[in-house]
Formats: structure tokens, C-alpha cells, sequence
């Protein structure tokens, strides 16, 4: 208690290398004393002794009655988090984790101090390297007439239509709506039954050969087809038995796709689009754009990913692991917003658990080196944000989310948003910085936008 | 009689709680027997204190009843001591 800025605490800070420090922290007994009183005042008004209205027990009554452990374990809880933010804003500390905390429990007594340590990662010093100048190839931009084209076919595509068709016979591209009924051995099994069941010939979705037999065949034939479950079937007491279906067709669809001409252009109803020619440059614009933004992309990639290959620093374990599972709980929560679980989300995207937790990790990690390298360049070059740049992120905010300014001022630090702006302009930098090559090799030096 | 005998246990309440903190008297159950003078001095013997006053009041019983039993509860004799002023005794503080 030498000092008056009691909250700034002292500690004994070793250097343990690689990011982690170790803090040695005592507390004193009247730090111990308040801890106590915290914890009490948690449970102060559901106690109950005789003599006493219940929530007006004095804790020296509490402790004689109940003994004073009870309320060792929130005291320790209080007094640590209090005593540990202390030290870490007394010692000006960049911590990057949660603290690891050991302390001799045994040792702890009402009444006389003790000490204990918290060991915790804190944020690694970066060396930077080369971060400007980067040589790209100039992507390219350009829309060329066969994207145009299958862009096109796909329109016509999704817009076909299917027409029943009453005379003709079963081939490759037809919808064929039918009946069957399958057996092995003469016995009907499980699964094998359906009616007016709509298939497309020659997608491939039944087992292999139906579709074949199928062909040939016009509506209102029965027929007969024999084939053979594939050995790697996933109904295992199907694989590799030998099947009869009865089949029995009703209709024949035949996709239709829509001519291309002005008047398929005018039942897209595209805005300010009528004809064949303003559809091809409606879509050439779609198009350019699309890539424009990927280029965007794809430069701030890697103008990030250079600068922070050639930046050296060593991540703290910690810091990956509690990215990870922030990037989790994200996870977890838009599964949730989808209302599954994280397990099943993961079934749906096909991913499994080991494999979903080590690309987290990598992402993680990644995501780290960027921030840090980011940080540091823009420390290195002196880039700040000003207010008026804070005041436009925070208007930017709003909008995006359909909330009032100072609604967003409620929830958002500042710092963030200053971070945010900060980083985006380091970035920026970054991107002008790179010496963008024309792919034909001709040379022409300049470094456009 | 012993000292023991006479001071029989300490009465710890809110009521009892603020005459310690308010005018330093704290309150025991006494025998039944027992005079202001003896317990003055047991209190003294016993917690190593200066008494100044002793008031002392006897609790009637209580006729209770549970049900179709019925039956007292006891009564008992109270003291209220006065100590000298910084005295104090442990028990009630912590």
C-alpha cells in the first residue's frame, strides 16, 4: 500500500520466451478481506440462522456458523480477476489469452496474504519484412464471348420447360414418369416400390442399366427390367443382388429449352433488357463486375499474404486456440440460426469433426498472422485514423445494419472501429503498393489503378 | 457456584447484535438463580473484561401446543452487561 494508485498493482513478472510471461502476484490480507465481503454479499440474503431474519445475517455470525470455506472459493474467484486486471493494466501487459492461473489453495487463510501466479500469452513483437512492391500478374477483367454464351445457355436452361410428349419413346434427356416395383428372388423388398415416380434419363440416379432398359419404351408400355445392385451399393443387403422391376410407364416429358430470341429476352424481365443484343451486354456488365470484385480480392489477398510470409513472429499457442474457438462458437451459432446443432451441420456439409477443428485451426492462425502483420505495418507507417474517418466507419455501421448511430456507438467500442479503419486504409496501402504486371509481358511500367 | 454454571451461553440475534455495536452490551442466558452481582463477576472471570451495569430479565415459559400435545417451553433468565467502554468480547465479534 506504498502508493496511492492502488489500482495499479505490482507484480514480479518473469519472461518464460515465446510470448508467455508468468506473473507473481501477491495479495494481501485486506485484499483477501474485500474478496470476502464480495462473496458474502452474493449469498448474504438467502442465509438463514436462527436469531436472525433470513438476508440479514452479519458475515463474522455467517462464518461462526457455517465456517468461513464456504466462502473461499467466490472470494478467490473475486479476488483474483480484480488483482490480476490490476497488475495487467499496472504492467501495461499486452495479453493476448485467458490467464493460466496456479495457486496453492492450502495456503489460503483468512486473515494473512498469499501469492500466487497466472502464466498467460501475450502478444508477439512482429518483424517485419518486405511488405511494399510486391509483383502481381494483373488479373484479368476482360469478359470473353464464350462466358457470355454459357452464362447465356445456363438462362435457357433453367428457364426450359417440359412438355408432355404422347408419342414418342423413351431416350437420353427425357423425363419418364412410371411405376415399378422391384424384386430379388421373387420377394418385394424394402425401397423398391414407388409410383408415378419422375425420373430424368440419363441423369444416372438409378442403378446402373435401369435407365438404359428403360429406353425405347412409349407411355403406357409395361416392361420388365433385370438388373444387378452395384457392389458398393449403400443399402448393404442390396449390394451386388440381381433385381427385377416391373416398370410400367405413364407419361414422357421432353425438356424444352426456350428459343433465344427477343421474345425469351422479354420474359426474363430484366430491367431495361429486350433484346437478344442488350441481354449479351447486360450480362457482359454482370459479368465484369463479378470479376472485378474477385480481383479485389484476390489483390488484398495477396498483397496480405506476402507481407505477412516475410514478417516474422512466433503465435502463441493461446492466442490460435482461443480464435479457434471463437470461430466455433460463430459456427455454432449459424447452426443455430438454421436451428441445427454444430453435428449436424457438419454432417450437411460433409465435413467431420477432427477434420472441421483442424481447418478452424489453420484459419485461425492465419487469420492471427494477418491481423498482427497488418498491426504492425501500420505502426510501422505511422497510419491512424482520424475522427472524421471514426465518425464515417460508425455511419457506415449503421447502415449496414439498420440501426441509429448511437445505437451502433452503444454496442461498438471505439478502438474497434478505429482498428477497423485503421487496418482498412493499411490494407488500401498495401494494394496500391503492389506493381501490377500486364500478363503479355509488355512492358509498359506504369503502375495504374 | 462456578462461573461456568452461571453464564450459560451467549444470545446471539439482530437485537442482540445491535446493542454490541450500538452500546456495548452484550446479552447471555444466565441460570435461573443466579444475581446481578454473580454474574457481573462471572462475566469478568470468564472473558477477562470490565463490567460496568448488569440488567437482568427471566423469559416466562411458553405454553406451546403440537397438535393434541401440550407442553411449555422453557423459560430462561437473561443478561444484559454493560462493559467498560473499549472491552470487548471475541465471541460475538467473529
Amino acid at each position: 500500500m506504498a502508493n496511492d494508485e492502488k489500482k495499479k498493482k505490482d507484480a514480479q513478472v518473469e519472461d518464460l520466451g515465446n510470448n508467455r510471461v508468468k506473473l507473481e502476484i501477491d495479495v494481501s490480507a485486506e485484499e483477501f478481506e474485500q474478496g470476502l465481503d464480495h462473496a458474502y454479499d452474493k449469498i448474504k440474503d438467502e442465509v438463514e440462522i436462527e436469531g436472525f431474519r433470513k438476508g440479514n445475517v452479519p458475515r463474522p455470525v455467517y462464518e461462526q456458523h457455517k465456517g468461513v470455506e464456504n466462502l473461499y472459493e467466490d472470494a478467490l474467484n473475486h479476488v483474483i480477476q480484480e488483482t490480476y486486471t490490476d497488475v495487467v493494466l499496472g504492467e501495461e501487459l499486452p495479453v493476448v489469452s485467458q490467464p493460466k492461473i496456479d495457486l496453492d489453495v492450502n495456503k489460503v487463510q483468512k486473515g494473512s496474504p498469499f501469492t500466487y501466479t497466472a502464466t498467460v500469452a501475450v502478444r508477439p513483437s512482429v518483424k517485419l519484412g518486405q511488405y511494399k512492391g510486391f509483383e502481381m500478374e494483373r488479373p484479368s477483367e476482360t469478359v470473353t464471348e464464350e462466358e457470355i454464351d454459357k452464362e447465356i445457355e445456363q438462362l435457357r436452361e433453367q428457364n426450359a420447360e417440359l412438355v408432355v410428349k404422347d408419342d414418342a419413346a423413351v431416350e437420353d434427356g427425357m423425363t419418364a414418369v412410371f411405376d415399378f416395383k422391384g424384386y430379388i428372388d421373387g420377394e418385394p423388398f424394402e425401397g423398391g416400390e414407388a409410383e408415378n415416380h419422375e425420373l430424368e434419363i440419363g441423369s444416372g440416379r438409378f442403378i446402373p442399366g435401369f435407365e438404359e432398359q428403360m429406353k425405347g419404351m412409349s407411355p403406357g408400355e409395361e416392361k420388365e427390367i433385370t438388373v444387378t445392385f452395384p457392389e458398393d451399393y449403400q443399402a448393404e443387403h442390396l449390394a451386388g443382388k440381381e433385381a427385377t422391376f416391373e416398370v410400367k410407364l405413364h407419361e414422357l416429358k421432353q425438356k424444352q429449352i426456350p428459343e433465344l430470341n427477343d421474345e425469351f429476352v422479354e420474359d426474363l424481365d430484366r430491367e431495361n433488357v429486350s433484346t437478344v443484343e442488350e441481354l449479351r451486354q447486360d450480362i457482359e456488365r454482370e459479368l465484369r463486375e463479378q470479376k472485378q470484385k474477385a480481383n479485389e480480392n484476390k489483390l488484398v489477398d495477396f498483397a496480405v499474404e506476402q507481407a505477412s510470409q516475410n514478417a516474422e513472429m512466433e503465435i502463441p499457442e493461446e492466442m490460435v486456440e482461443e480464435e479457434k474457438n471463437r470461430m466455433m462458437d460463430r459456427t455454432k451459432q449459424q447452426a443455430q440460426q438454421y436451428g441445427i446443432d454444430l453435428d449436424t451441420y457438419l454432417q450437411l456439409t460433409g465435413q467431420d469433426k477432427e477434420q472441421f477443428e483442424n481447418k478452424l485451426k489453420t484459419d485461425a492462425e492465419r487469420s492471427i498472422r494477418y491481423n498482427l502483420t497488418i498491426d504492425a505495418i501500420s505502426k510501422e507507417e505511422g497510419i491512424d485514423a482520424s475522427e472524421e474517418e471514426v465518425e464515417a466507419k460508425y455511419q457506415e455501421l449503421a447502415e449496414q445494419h439498420n440501426m441509429d448511430v448511437e445505437q451502433v456507438r452503444e454496442q461498438v467500442q471505439d478502438s474497434a472501429v478505429k482498428q477497423e479503419v485503421v487496418f482498412r486504409k493499411t490494407i488500401d496501402m498495401l494494394v496500391d503498393e503492389l506493381e501490377l504486371k500486364d500478363p503479355e509481358s509488355e512492358e509498359t511500367g506504369e503502375n495504374e489503378e | 457456584m462456578l462461573a461456568s454454571e452461571i453464564v450459560k451461553r451467549p444470545i446471539i440475534t439482530e437485537k442482540s447484535m445491535e446493542l454490541v455495536e450500538k452500546q456495548n452490551q452484550y446479552t447471555f442466558a444466565v441460570d435461573k438463580r443466579a444475581n446481578k452481582i454473580q454474574i457481573k463477576k462471572a462475566i469478568e472471570e470468564l472473558f477477562d473484561v470490565t463490567v460496568e451495569d448488569v440488567n437482568v430479565l427471566n423469559q416466562k415459559p411458553k405454553k406451546k401446543r403440537v397438535g393434541r400435545y401440550e407442553g411449555f417451553v422453557s423459560g430462561m433468565r437473561k443478561a444484559v452487561v454493560t462493559l467498560k467502554e473499549g472491552d470487548n468480547i471475541e465471541i460475538f465479534s467473529s
